[in-house]
């Protein structure tokens, strides 16, 4: 282990359970679903504000498109609302229902698109800026780690995107996978194995 | 690190649901020799995975036209509803 950080433990993470990621939040938050779950829309857009901008940013990472990230946005929020009475509350946050809907929105749409590898080359020029040489050697780089993740089995995907693209420490994750701490840990070990073998391919 | 303790990772084999309920502590060691890499190669590649921008957002026009494109949903799915009824 190097002396540094290092993003795999630099997190505080050890409790040995889950423990939902701020309670007060969480039991607004239930008060709000529960709302929305009776076809309040005031209820379902006040947890459009809160989740709207993380679901966008989940999709973009897979689709590196601001356009496309954004109509498929607003799929998202829209499915949802046709399915909100079906939610049930089984012990993850709300924004795990919906990032798993957009999830399954965005692989669709992959799919369909069918060159699954396009990703839009300007991604790190607009966003991240420096040198041209660097930026497109990241640009590459990025590239084929992103197709590996999103190869990645499901479980597997959600605990890599969460911990390091949304940089979520590992009771963050483990509140919104349902799962607990040690467990996070073993996905998220399991997963950079199998991201290391996917990118040897 | 070496001396870290990790608990409920007793059982290797996709047993990666819950800890253990009789409370078995595992060292780290012995966890990693589970696994065939260790955890300085995988660190390369996590550090590979790197975050999206904090810029990287919807823009504020979409944010507000899909507010209001909510908002006026529930009125669209009463008239379907009450279309399908007539």
């Amino acid at each position: 282990m190097t002396s540094v950080p290092s993003r795999m433990e630099a997190t505080s993470e050890d409790g040995a359970q889950s423990v939902p990621a701020g309670k007060p939040d969480r039991d607004e938050e239930r008060r709000l679903v529960e709302r929305a779950t009776a076809r309040d829309q005031g209820a379902f857009a006040q947890l459009y504000d809160q989740h709207v901008v993380r679901v966008y940013r989940h999709i973009y990472y897979m689709v590196s498109d601001a356009r496309e990230a954004e109509d498929l946005t607003a799929q998202t929020f829209l499915k949802a609302w046709e399915a909100i009475d079906r939610y049930k509350e089984r012990g993850a946050p709300f924004v795990a229902w919906l990032l798993r809907i957009s999830h399954n929105l965005t692989i669709s749409y992959l799919r369909s698109r069918r060159d699954h590898s396009e990703l839009d080359e300007g991604f790190v020029d607009s966003k991240r800026g420096g040198n041209p040489e660097e930026s497109l050697e990241q640009a590459t780089d990025e590239r084929s780690v992103r197709e590996a993740v999103l190869r990645l089995r499901d479980e597997q995907r959600q605990v890599i995107m969460l911990r390091f693209v949304e940089e979520l420490d590992y009771r963050e994750v483990a509140a919104m996978i349902g799962k607990s701490v040690p467990a996070v840990r073993v996905i998220q070990h399991r997963a950079l194995g199998n991201l290391r073998k996917l990118m040897q391919q | 690190m070496s001396d870290m303790r990790i608990t409920g990772l007793a059982k290797p084999a996709d047993s990666n649901d819950e800890p253990s309920k009789d409370g078995d502590v595992m060292e780290h060691k012995e966890m990693i020799s589970l696994f065939p890499e260790t955890d300085a190669e995988l660190e390369g590649l996590a550090a590979r995975i790197r975050p999206l921008p904090r810029e990287v957002a919807p823009s504020a026009e979409f944010m507000s036209r899909t507010r209001l494109r909510l908002l006026q949903l529930p009125a669209q799915v009463a008239i379907e509803e009450s279309r399908r009824a007539a």
